[in-house]
């Protein structure tokens, strides 16, 4: 009775189990990811910005598989053409742009000098009124306007640049400042030696508040914000490793960075740039865009030569590990345009799908009957435990971020042949017993009891070269090896629990109302 | 079923001689285990019909004149991008194909295009298997018999190369899809091999009461039983593939169900033939 009641209990949590892992991957074609070959994706094809020898194309191109390979997409195609273009294509993901900016973009990194920075206004006129009305109104007063709106007298633009200027001139030194008239409306300014970013706070509380109340004057347009760079150094090419680091929480919430390990050469070029250039900005700057900027002072400068250096404060850990994939592939000898983005179907062509699909569920079938046919009654169990089996694999699978390939259905095949072959191996086992006449009830316990070391022994073996050769594989083998891997272990669970007890439930009613168990000829 | 495993080893070892040997030749040749198309240039078409066209349509007009297209690709349904692997110089003939088949939006594109897989992935994959070789040498060590798992090592590795001939007597060549069959039928042949040194292993203590032969005959007739169900299983399951499907997936279940009838009857036959050899040299139990 207690058995009975164990057995009850521990098919009622295994199917809980299953109910949850139902809900995980259901509606599966919105739940259960699919691959590049199965579902389609994206095509990108990049060409040259510029004309460039076949030589540096092969070479970039060279260089974009290996950051695609290096990437966490696990599956795409990379080909050029004769034409010189490349072609990518990709599995619809979620973060789809990214990964195509770590294939189009250079990867250049260099360690900058910031001398000033060049800072571009633009004086913006107040729009008229643009109701009718108003317009009539205008014309009646014959009021001086232009197209854009209502004109800025040029005692005003100079009274407002003298204000700017003497601000400027306030926080950063008469001499640090150059200015240039553009046009009547606007101007450009060479600040020497200023800070990137506590400047910009400056420029911005300059060109808003008062000069906003103005009669006629809009606001003031930033219309350029670049910094003047001085001594360079390119990183690139000079890295012995390439790392991202995950944000810590804690005291001090520190970011994501990559930290980077320069080589000898470029550790002494680094100190002599620091040295150089104390008092100034030091930018780590990639493809033209600044990632970083620290000031230069006696006490910065490391004692002896610096072999590491640090991009911090990246937003996801995910934008760290692209950057890193950038550096450590090397620099894209030339920069690419994207010619076409459109939208692929699957590389295994929807019809083939469609006939191996069907196929599939008629094998599958064809498996479940012949388990029925073969071991009768108790058949039953093992098809329906096949099935969940199977839910939690998908389920699982789905946690695991596994996305549904060729390559991963294959290795879904290999997890239920392990399946099939311990299930049997316990079966066999039964019949042995049964053959000693022993009844159901027994035979099954002590069938189960006997294989469990062999059943163990056989999938714990599967389970580790399937997770080492999982480690050390190709992305195909990754994605192969991961079905088994979770199989392996899942076939030792579900057999032990929840086959296990129903067969024992099953037994007593087989032997209650003299059903057999297996076919006759097996059993003598 | 009282079937003398052991007993029948001459005759085995001759049948896999003479299957290496053929594999050999057959690839010397060139015949098979040859780079496939997966690691050779080829042409890509993008071809705008005016009219919507089924892919099967266009897989069909390319069978007709003996291209074979794995890769047909919708862009949408009268638009597709089509993969052939051939000559450079049938370029126009597949473009004149596609000319004669219907009316044609705009201008067809062909362009040779680099292979989309390099070749070191199949040496990769060999390389694993060794990897997968070893582990399952050091586990199989577990046992604490060292002949055991010396067996399990040249098992794995005598199954790897009848798995090879098979692939390379009956044409096949290297692809994508051989490296995905080589190693499920490696992870599998590790199942079947770990099952019978695990029943020798445990009828260990009948070599006194029926001797060494006997005890080898009826772990590998205990062994087999189980993998034979399981290879019937496994083959009824590919069945549906083989017969109903084309392409890739058929492709699969084909080099599957050869890998998995030459696995399991290679690990059931070579384990106990080596056992007993190796028996007569090294073990205890003379």
């Amino acid at each position: 009775m207690i058995n009975r009641f164990w057995h009850i209990t521990i098919i009622i949590l295994f199917l809980v189990i299953v109910a949850g892992a139902f809900y995980l991957i259901y509606p599966p074609n919105e739940k259960i990811k699919t691959g590049l070959d199965l579902s389609g994706g994206i095509q990108i094809i990049l060409s040259p910005e510029e004309e460039q020898s076949e030589d540096s194309i092969r070479e970039a191109f060279l260089i974009i598989k290996d950051r695609i390979k290096r990437l966490k997409v696990v599956e795409s195609r990379v080909t050029m053409d004769e034409s010189n273009r490349i072609l990518v294509q990709l599995p619809k993901i979620n973060n789809l742009e990214s990964i195509i900016s770590v294939i189009k973009n250079r990867g250049y990194l260099e360690l900058k000098i910031v001398k000033g920075i060049d800072v571009g206004l633009k004086y913006i006129e107040k729009k008229e009124e643009e109701s009718p009305k108003a317009e009539e109104e205008t014309k009646d007063k014959d009021k001086e306007t232009t197209d854009e709106g209502v004109k800025i007298s040029s005692e005003e633009i100079e009274q407002t640049t003298s204000k700017i200027l003497d601000k400027l001139k306030e926080q950063l030194g008469e001499e640090n400042i150059k200015y240039e008239k553009i046009s009547d409306l606007e101007f450009n300014l060479e600040l020497k030696g200023a800070n990137l970013q506590s400047t910009y706070i400056v420029i911005l509380q300059l060109t808003m508040g008062e000069i906003s109340e103005s009669e006629t004057i809009e606001r003031i347009e930033i219309t350029k914000y670049d910094p003047i760079y001085g001594d360079a150094v390119a990183i690139s090419g000079h890295l012995k490793d390439v790392k991202p680091i995950t944000a810590q929480r804690g005291y001090q919430e520190i970011k994501n960075s990559v930290i980077l390990n320069l080589d000898k050469e470029l550790e002494k070029r680094f100190k002599s740039l620091l040295e150089q250039n104390i008092g100034d900005d030091l930018s780590i700057v990639l493809d033209g865009a600044i990632r970083t900027i620290t000031d230069i002072s006696e006490e910065t400068i490391p004692a002896e030569e610096a072999n590491l250096i640090y991009i911090p404060n990246i937003e996801t850990f995910e934008e760290a590990e692209n950057i890193t994939t950038m550096l450590q592939t090397g620099t894209l000898p030339i920069n690419f345009k994207i010619d076409n983005k459109i939208d692929v179907g699957p590389t295994l062509g929807e019809d083939i799908i469609y006939e191996s699909l069907i196929a599939i569920y008629v094998g599958f079938a064809l498996l479940l009957i012949s388990i029925l046919i073969y071991y009768r009654g108790l058949g039953l169990v093992s098809v329906i435990s096949l099935v969940l089996f199977l839910i939690l694999l998908f389920s699982l699978m789905t946690l695991a971020k596994v996305m549904l390939t060729f390559s991963s259905f294959s290795g879904i095949f290999l997890a239920v042949g392990v399946y099939v072959f311990s299930n049997i191996s316990i079966y066999e086992k039964v019949k042995e017993e049964l053959k000693k006449g022993r009844s159901i009830t027994t035979s099954i316990d002590f069938g189960f009891k006997n294989s469990l070391n062999d059943i163990f022994y056989i999938d714990m073996s599967i389970f580790i070269i399937a997770l080492v050769l999982n480690n050390f594989g190709t992305k195909q083998v990754k994605g192969l090896l991961l079905p088994v891997v979770i199989g392996s272990i899942l076939t030792i669970i579900t057999l032990f629990t929840f086959t296990r007890s129903s067969l024992l439930l099953s037994a007593g009613f087989l032997q209650k109302y003299s059903l057999k168990p297996f076919l006759r000829k097996n059993v003598s | 079923m009282n079937f003398d495993f052991i007993a029948k080893k001459r005759i085995l070892f001759m049948l896999s001689a003479i299957i290496i040997v053929l594999g050999l030749i057959s690839f010397l040749l060139g015949w098979g285990l040859n780079f496939g198309k997966d690691f050779k240039e080829g042409i890509l078409i993008e071809v705008n019909f005016k009219e919507s066209i089924e892919i099967k349509e266009i897989r069909n007009i390319l069978k007709k004149n003996n291209f074979t297209a794995d890769v047909i690709q919708s862009m949408d349904e009268k638009k597709y991008q089509i993969e052939v692997f051939t000559d450079e110089d049938k370029k126009d003939e597949i473009k004149n194909l596609f000319i004669e088949t219907g009316p044609i939006e705009g201008d067809i594109k062909v362009n040779n295009i680099l292979p989309f897989h390099s070749k070191d992935i199949f040496v990769k994959i060999l390389y694993l298997i060794l990897i997968g070789t070893v582990m399952l040498f050091l586990i199989s060590l577990i046992k604490k018999e060292f002949i055991l798992a010396s067996v399990a090592f040249i098992t794995a590795i005598f199954n790897l190369l009848l798995t090879l001939s098979v692939f390379s007597i009956s044409g096949k060549k290297i692809s994508i899809t051989m490296t995905i069959s080589i190693i499920i039928t490696f992870i599998y042949s590790v199942g079947l091999i770990i099952n019978i040194i695990n029943r020798i292993s445990k009828n260990k203590l009948l070599i006194k009461s029926i001797g060494y032969k006997k005890m080898i005959n009826l772990s590998l007739k205990q062994a087999s039983g189980v993998s034979l169900i399981a290879l019937i299983a496994v083959l009824i399951t590919l069945i549906g593939l083989i017969i109903y499907s084309e392409g890739l997936f058929r492709n699969l279940a084909i080099l599957l169900a050869s890998g998995f009838i030459v696995i399991t009857f290679s690990s059931i036959f070579t384990s106990g033939s080596l056992l007993e050899i190796l028996n007569q040299y090294f073990s205890k139990y003379k």
